[in-house]
């Protein structure tokens, strides 16, 4: 398998799902790396609802990426927004900003949704 | 007579004074006009050596750090947060404490079981009961392995910074092992949703095979014997100048000692965790106002609730990560930049837990 390399977003979560994705990265390190700059990465994997405040960090982030590149909601605020989904200090969901997003539900979830996500994308 | 001396200087309304004194009197005079600020008087104003890294930073959550640089060293630094900010509290507000109970248990996911017991202890308190003795025991026991993931969890960023590439694999098995346990538990990788206000949500299952395994993996003499190359390598690095911060080694040291205490502290617990008995209590829709605690993997977690007929009229929660971030910004001048993000690796943030 080849690696994917993560360029990996908390857009405002509360690091549930991003502990998961880091977690990821320190069991399989040949598997999945991640990133530091969305130029490089093979997937982009945003946790959290977005809110007001990272939006515009989000949208630059998934702009940057190499055409074509997949991006990853991971988790149930990511989605939708999930809980914080009515908050006025809260944008809404990844696909919100970034179309297209695709949703990885849980809360957080499991490494086996997270790895054949990542694998599909 | 010794010369008088000046203590300190200071402009303010356009005026310049000065504190002039020889030890035992001090006096304070007016030296003239104010002098114009030069425009490197702050160092974050000069845009040549200023960095600014985040607010996204990748595989953390979100903050800005912003700092100016002198001889391969941060010279002055600024820590803006709020990226995180969802609210909480307005959500809150208007809910019954079992409703709000949703958004305590997301303000940091990290310490979800931390921030929802001291919620729900502080709903008892203004409600004036008490969670039934089954469910205070359990939530001893979850918050035991929460903390245990947490530094397993802090360790493991410390290994990959530091250049430890099979201890960051090590730690990752354990805190997979952690979290696989709090799962059999509680069905919840993290446990979240499972502390509400009055008890628990549901009754967890006893687990005491994976606990046995864990406390007999972080009990052994090889656990801390682990971290000695790593350990020789960040000494004497990232220092935090406070009453029990040190450098890096000696956080390390503290976070790997924790765990082999609470491991064995978890596989003591799990054997009072069979007890039948209620596993939740009714709360009464009261009128009151209390604080609740609870010890989270970065330090206490405080929530203060008020209650108006059982629905939330005013919350507030403190996170360690208040102090950590300050403790973070006043650290920072000084430090090689390199060693930056050990600094960052080895003070653990929940950002969520400070931006609300």
């Amino acid at each position: 398998m080849t690696c994917k390399t993560v360029f990996v977003v908390d857009a405002g979560g509360c690091g549930g799902c991003l502990r998961e994705l880091r977690l990821l990265a320190g069991l399989d390190p040949a598997g999945y790396g991640m990133c530091a700059t969305p130029r490089h990465a093979t997937a982009l994997a945003a946790t959290g609802p977005v809110t007001r405040k990272m939006a515009d960090a989000l949208g630059q982030a998934a702009a940057a990426l190499p055409d074509g590149t997949p991006v990853l909601a991971v988790g149930d605020c990511a989605a939708d927004g999930g809980v914080f989904r009515d908050s006025a200090a809260v944008l809404g969901g990844v696909a919100d900003v970034v179309p297209g997003a695709k949703a990885v539900p849980g809360c957080p979830p499991t490494p086996e949704q997270l790895r054949a996500a990542l694998t599909s994308a | 007579m010794t010369a008088a001396r000046v203590l300190a200087e200071w402009s303010e309304a356009g005026m310049r004074y000065a504190l002039v004194g020889d030890g035992d009197a001090a006096e304070l005079r007016i030296i003239g006009d104010a002098d114009p600020a030069p425009a490197a008087a702050d160092p974050l104003q000069d845009a040549a050596t200023l960095r600014v890294s985040g607010p996204i930073r990748p595989g953390a959550g979100p903050l800005e750090l912003r700092f100016s640089t002198s001889g391969g060293q941060v010279a002055a630094a600024a820590v803006v947060a709020g990226w995180a900010h969802r609210d909480v509290r307005s959500l809150m507000r208007g809910r019954t404490s079992a409703d709000a109970a949703r958004y305590a248990a997301r303000v940091a996911g990290e310490a979800t079981v931390a921030h929802a017991t001291a919620f729900a202890r502080a709903a008892e308190a203004a409600s004036g009961a008490s969670a039934p003795p089954r469910a205070v025991a359990w939530r001893d026991f979850l918050g035991g392995v929460e903390r245990l993931c947490g530094h397993l969890s802090t360790l493991g960023a410390v290994a990959d910074v530091a250049g430890s590439p099979t201890l960051r694999t090590r730690l990752a098995r354990h805190e997979e092992q952690a979290m696989r346990l709090m799962a059999a538990a509680t069905g919840s990788r993290i446990g979240i949703d499972v502390v509400v206000p009055g008890g628990l949500a549901s009754a967890p299952n006893v687990v005491p095979e994976p606990v046995a395994r864990l406390a007999s993996d972080l009990e052994r003499p090889q656990w801390p014997a682990a971290f000695t190359g790593m350990v020789r390598a960040i000494t004497g690095r990232a220092i935090v100048v406070d009453e029990q911060s040190g450098d890096a080694a000696q956080r390390v040291g503290r976070l790997v000692a924790q765990c082999g205490t609470e491991a064995r502290d978890l596989a003591r617990q799990v054997a009072e965790l069979a007890d039948a008995g209620p596993i939740a209590v009714p709360l009464p829709p009261a009128t009151g106002e209390a604080l609740g605690h609870a010890r989270g993997p970065h330090g206490m977690v405080w929530h203060w609730l008020r209650l108006d007929a059982g629905v939330v009229a005013g919350v507030f929660m403190a996170d360690p990560t208040i102090g950590t971030l300050a403790r973070l910004a006043a650290a920072l001048p000084g430090q090689p930049v390199e060693d930056v993000p050990l600094l960052l690796a080895s003070l653990p943030l929940s950002i969520g837990g400070v931006d609300l």
